[in-house]
């Protein structure tokens, strides 16, 4: 059984999958991590990605082309980024539950929306929705087994590589993120020298919302052709925790995102095995749980050491 | 002057009430935009949890698992922690206990001893489950809330691990457990309706969680360590011990709430999915402020949506997934601190000036 696993075409399939799965955690991943400069943390990103997927199906079946679906994406995540933003920023409300609330809001709603829309409570395949491209790319498909990894994946794929150097660029390089930076580290310092902290942590918010966003496009437009109901199945979460492991490093998040995708991965190439599915499907919740775990462990020993933690 | 007092003397009362009323209001909005017919789906909505016997027992049957899990989150929100566990806790006793009933022990146990048995059972997986994710955070001060959503998911997994491996009867077409052990079971307490002998217990349990955090040293504890850490570790209290003490109780809770579902209203065990009653017992909480007090009215009023829209859900086609979102803004207006908040600046400044006159 093991021998199969070994050839060198099942290697291929795999690392393909990784790639393919690690997409939309990387996308949610790096919407964690520029909330997570800011100080915050974005509960709501895994109903910020489902709402971002819906709305990329229907904009991209109505328009019939790619770009309204991604612009659709951005829009449907903004909706329920701005209420997070309204409520947390402008009515003080806990950040926990209103994400979580707003979670909740996306996954009925999502479903209610789609109801109305089709007729349909289970996926969106009634609409003649398009997908995002693959795109082949030119020198580097050429190249024997490297090729075959690296070339033919899903152009959003490709735009998440790319996003992971824009937040570096963004976050660390930028005014911008100087300030995020800034509001995150000590908000009161940051208010002193004139930077409005509630209008950094909405930016920082926004920001992080349509990062996800592409996530959730990605999911309905790439990964499968339709949306499905609760299709995130804990993807916002997991990215968080990716951004946790990387410590709000974005090259860092960049393979913690690919970690856990190698385990969606494993688990799905595994479960082909006729291996019991269950205990599989455990293996990318169990592997955040661990590796969170062990960063929170280092993170406070190293702490302890400086003499910041006294207990 | 009078209604300004009443309005700053009972201002949460107020904000609740008003976050029901729109949310009760929102939701007859989605029925009628869905609906082809809206003012039989709103009326579906709105009496038909009240259309017959059983419906009506309906809503107090759904209230019981509601009450277990919003008792749990009760205890975790109380001590400050977001230990969502509750939800995987509550599956993952419900299938241990289910395995018990059915497939691991004789069914030849005597009637009384064997529910109390298996409830006790529940309790302790309950518990383990709490007990987890405290530690893992007092321990290394992992984020409670992303580790118990993905534990959420493998307690998820194990269950239906346990169901498919351990106690999958073949001789049915779904997949489902052997039957429950007759013994096994909690007795149903009127004809014709489901309503089962769990309900004491949920009751009891009510009791307990208003006693133990009101009028208890530990329960005082757990409160203060809740309010504010840094003062409970100043008068000498070991917050270590309360964060786990009150993880570990309200673990418990969900899985006594897991063992009472399941032995009350099920002939096997079915569950292959996330329950959602941890969410909602979380969704609870919440709105009733964390008090003890007033979890079972609000617990029912959230039966009474969900078996509202169930109804709707099966006789008219509407997806009954619109609760959800109306339960979501609910729970996000009373969470906004600032809402409605100008309606008592101004009876506060009103009764001010009058004050200010008298003297």
């Amino acid at each position: 059984m093991l021998e199969q696993f070994l050839t060198l075409d099942y290697l291929i399939a795999f690392l393909i999958s990784v790639i393919r799965m690690s997409t939309p955690l990387i996308f949610c991943a790096l919407g964690a991590l520029i909330a997570s400069h800011a100080g915050t943390i974005n509960m709501a990103l895994e109903g910020i990605m489902l709402m971002a997927s819906l709305i990329a199906v229907v904009f991209s079946a109505l328009t019939q082309s790619v770009i309204g679906g991604i612009a659709g994406a951005l829009l449907g995540g903004l909706i329920i980024s701005l209420l997070f933003v309204y409520l947390h920023l402008y009515k003080q409300s806990d950040l926990i539950i209103t994400g979580l609330a707003l979670n909740t809001f996306a996954s009925g709603g999502t479903v209610y929306l789609l109801f109305l829309l089709t007729g349909d409570k289970g996926t969106s395949r009634l609409l003649q929705s398009l997908s995002v491209p693959n795109w082949h790319i030119p020198i580097i498909k050429d190249i024997p087994i490297l090729g075959k990894i690296l070339s033919g994946h899903n152009a959003l794929t490709y735009i998440a590589f790319i996003a992971v150097f824009l937040t570096y660029i963004l976050v660390f390089r930028s005014r911008l993120g100087l300030r995020i930076r800034a509001v995150g580290f000590n908000p009161n310092a940051a208010a002193s020298v004139g930077i409005s902290v509630k209008k950094i942590k909405l930016q920082a918010f926004l920001l992080s919302g349509l990062f996800a966003s592409l996530g959730g496009a990605f999911m309905s437009m790439g990964y499968l052709s339709y949306f499905a109901r609760d299709m995130m199945a804990g993807r916002g979460y997991i990215g968080i925790a990716a951004t946790t492991l990387a410590n709000g490093q974005s090259f860092g998040t960049l393979l913690a995102s690919l970690g856990f995708g190698a385990a969606n991965a494993a688990s799905i190439t595994l479960a082909t095995l006729n291996l019991k599915a269950d205990l599989v499907a455990m293996i990318p919740y169990l592997a955040t749980v661990i590796g969170l775990v062990i960063v929170s462990a280092r993170k406070l020993a190293k702490a302890r050491k400086k003499g910041q933690v006294t207990d | 002057m009078k209604t300004s007092k009443f309005i700053v003397k009972y201002f949460d009362l107020i904000r609740i009430i008003s976050a029901v009323i729109i949310g009760f209001l929102l939701a007859l909005v989605f029925l009628f935009f869905v609906s082809d017919d809206p003012l039989n789906a709103i009326k579906t909505f709105i009496l038909g949890p009240f259309a017959s016997k059983r419906r009506f027992f309906n809503v107090i049957e759904l209230a019981i698992p509601l009450l277990f899990t919003s008792l749990g989150m009760c205890f975790m929100l109380k001590v400050g922690e977001f230990n969502l566990i509750v939800e995987g806790g509550f599956m993952l006793s419900g299938a241990v206990v289910a395995w018990l009933a059915s497939t691991a022990l004789p069914p030849g146990i005597p009637p009384v001893i064997f529910p109390a048995l298996l409830i006790v059972v529940g309790a302790l997986v309950g518990m383990a489950c709490g007990l987890i994710p405290a530690l893992l955070n007092i321990k290394w001060k992992a984020n409670v809330v992303v580790v118990t959503i993905m534990l959420n998911y493998v307690l998820t997994f194990a269950s239906t691990y346990i169901l498919r491996y351990w106690m999958r009867d073949t001789s049915v077409t779904y997949l489902g457990s052997h039957k429950l052990a007759q013994n096994a079971k909690l007795h149903t307490l009127l004809r014709g309706t489901d309503l089962h002998t769990g309900i004491f217990i949920a009751i009891a349990a009510v009791l307990f969680t208003w006693w133990f955090l009101n009028r208890t040293t530990k329960g005082f504890e757990i409160r203060v360590t809740g309010n504010n850490r840094s003062f409970a570790k100043y008068v000498g209290i070991n917050v270590a011990s309360s964060m786990l003490l009150a993880q570990m109780i309200g673990g418990a809770l969900a899985g006594v709430g897991g063992a009472v579902e399941i032995l009350g209203k099920y002939d096997r065990f079915l569950w292959v999915n996330q329950t959602g009653y941890g969410f909602t017992g979380l969704m609870i909480s919440v709105l009733a402020l964390n008090q003890p007090a007033a979890i079972p009215f609000v617990a029912l009023l959230f039966a009474y949506l969900q078996i509202g829209a169930n109804i709707v859900g099966t006789t008219t086609d509407v997806p009954s997934e619109f609760v959800m979102v109306i339960q979501a803004i609910i729970i996000l207006l009373v969470a906004a601190t600032l809402f409605m908040e100008s309606l008592r600046k101004r009876a506060v400044i009103k009764l001010s000036k009058v004050e200010g006159e008298v003297k």
